[in-house]
């Protein structure tokens, strides 16, 4: 009985013909960081904020559910063209939903696909708005 | 009430055997999340099981109803449980929509169903993998959660994230599933379709996994019934009940589905842990024909019902009512109650009731009688998740009163109140 006969020899013999087709393939481990596994758009990562798009409403800042978003004021540097509050994320707090990209009328928050994020200094956690390039370029 | 010391003073009296209570937890190797079970053995049998929760309260029900709004204790229910977070939500949402009176347009109901599957799908093979690591068959565990990260990086495409998936909206959810996804999505359902009968022939015909799990953890029809036992072990051992089936919601409602007890496979109901590994497995199977009913099936439309969500903030404000959504999780029915009242920003009252809290009350009838070298997979079978279970209860203070309610009060005035939610 063919069935039969081939179904012992699986039973017994199974074991040797998966360990060799695993000898010959490769293995399965992504070397990170080196190589790394494509992350799909729409991944919901580090915030970018466009300063120049912002109207203060302060939407932001009342729908964030940790509370990682506060408004504060420019510096005097920047006091004459940025004269309103504007919104400074809290990376250590922040859940990464997304609601401020969401409720923003402007569409001055998006959210990326960094997720480098993990660093041993927790000042630069803190996401000032003001030491972007833009603003540095305005005066 | 008796307790486990007058049953240990008693039978040593009767047998002149010193009898020991071992606990196990809340640390323990042998389970995943903190939970204290305080054994009463007698040799290695076990003479009885008592369960102590309540070691991973985090008060997320204060918050939701002292300093967040509705839209941003969506964000809070997800968080209760890393494995059912989109269950939880989902209970969440479709109470606050009854509250406030928000229907969400079709094709949201559909996106819901099929997110809810996908977690489904992630939620079984998760506990696949960990009982096969109860037993002691690390080389299965590993095998099975290589099948899940096909899942896991499904739903990273689809929703923006592996776990904290923060799909939904009150009244819609907050992305698409369109046509150019669809078949990313048919390229992992064919990859489960063609793995599906290796992972049946691994857990299901291996001789070893049957002579550990076979009539180990027994829980019979009428126990099950009586102890109100819900989800996939209360379908193992032959409750063929299941929300989708008896009150769907959402999409579920236009597709057939019928909950899967074990004599599908074997023909008979034993309630061990072999029948709670055979509904889990085919209830994989079940997620992932639902999903493909889903893509065929879904309607056009908006995807929110109100799109602009500081409108919806001014809404949810003026809303008044109480509402109660429920939900099929992976481990079976979660009930969120949600009172909204006018003019209040928070929520008045919410109270979250978790399958895992009321599957813990089998826990000592399944223990009773059993060695103390099944409990880690006896245990880990019921698919326990301690972070849903622990909530809290309200009490007044200022009244100062105790009263203890018979079975028959209570259950005349869980009727009524039923009945005046449902008008």
């Amino acid at each position: 009985m063919p069935g039969r006969l081939r179904q012992v020899i699986e039973m017994k013999f199974g074991m040797v013909f998966e360990v060799l087709r695993n000898l010959f393939s490769k293995p399965m481990t992504v070397q990170f960081p080196w190589q790394s596994i494509p992350i799909p758009d729409g991944y919901r990562g580090e915030q970018i904020f466009d300063i120049d798009k912002c109207t203060s409403c302060g939407l932001c800042f009342r729908v964030c559910p940790n509370r990682a978003i506060e408004m504060i004021a420019a510096p005097d540097e920047y006091k004459n063209r940025y004269s309103k509050e504007y919104p400074r994320i809290d990376l250590g707090k922040c859940c990464f939903c997304g609601l401020c990209q969401d409720i923003c009328p402007k569409g001055g928050i998006t959210l990326t696909k960094g997720f480098f994020l993990s660093t041993f200094d927790p000042n630069s956690v803190i996401r000032d708005p003001f030491t972007s390039e833009a603003v540095r370029n305005s005066e | 009430m008796i307790n486990e010391k007058q049953i240990a003073k008693m039978i040593q009296e009767e047998t002149k055997k010193a009898i020991y209570t071992i606990p196990v937890g809340p640390i323990h190797p042998a389970l995943k999340e903190p939970i204290r079970l305080a054994l009463t053995v007698d040799g290695e049998e076990i003479v009885d099981a008592d369960v102590f929760v309540g070691q991973v309260h985090r008060g997320i029900e204060w918050l939701g109803m002292n300093r967040n709004n509705p839209i941003q204790s969506i964000y809070l229910a997800e968080r209760i449980c890393g494995i059912c977070n989109i269950c939880h939500p989902f209970a969440f949402v479709m109470a606050v929509e009854h509250a406030a009176g928000i229907t969400p347009p079709p094709r949201a109901d559909y996106i819901r169903a099929i997110t809810a599957e996908m977690e489904r799908i992630h939620s079984h093979l998760l506990w696949a993998g960990v009982a096969a690591h109860e037993i002691g068959f690390d080389t299965v565990f590993y095998r099975t959660w290589q099948v899940r990260e096909e899942i896991m990086d499904l739903i990273e495409y689809v929703t923006g994230n592996r776990v904290t998936k923060a799909m939904f909206q009150i009244g819609g959810v907050r992305r698409d599933i369109t046509e150019e996804q669809f078949s990313r999505i048919r390229q992992s359902l064919d990859y489960y379709k063609n793995v599906f009968d290796h992972l049946k022939r691994v857990f299901l015909d291996d001789k070893t996994i049957q002579m550990r799990t076979r009539n180990v953890g027994i829980l019979t029809t009428e126990d099950a019934l009586k102890l109100l036992t819900c989800g996939p072990s209360g379908r193992a051992s032959g409750v063929p009940k299941d929300v989708r089936q008896d009150q769907p919601y959402a999409a579920y409602a236009d597709l057939n589905i019928q909950a899967i007890t074990p004599d599908m496979v074997t023909g008979t109901v034993v309630g061990d842990v072999y029948d709670r590994i055979i509904v889990r497995l085919l209830e994989v199977k079940q997620a992932v024909e639902i999903i493909e009913q889903c893509l065929e099936k879904m309607p056009a439309g908006p995807i929110l019902a109100q799109p602009k969500t500081a409108l919806l903030l001014k809404e949810l404000t003026q809303a008044e009512g109480e509402g109660v959504g429920r939900a099929e999780a992976p481990r079976g029915e979660v009930i969120h109650y949600v009172r909204l009242e006018a003019g209040q920003s928070t929520l008045t009252t919410w109270k979250v009731r978790a399958p895992t809290y009321v599957n813990l009350i089998s826990v000592p009838t399944i223990l009773r009688g059993m060695q103390i070298a099944d409990v880690p997979i006896t245990f880990a079978s019921l698919d326990p998740c301690m972070s849903c279970t622990n909530r809290i209860i309200i009490t007044d203070r200022a009244l100062r009163k105790k009263s203890i309610m018979s079975y028959a009060e209570m259950h005349h005035l869980s009727l009524q109140k039923t009945e005046k939610l449902r008008r």
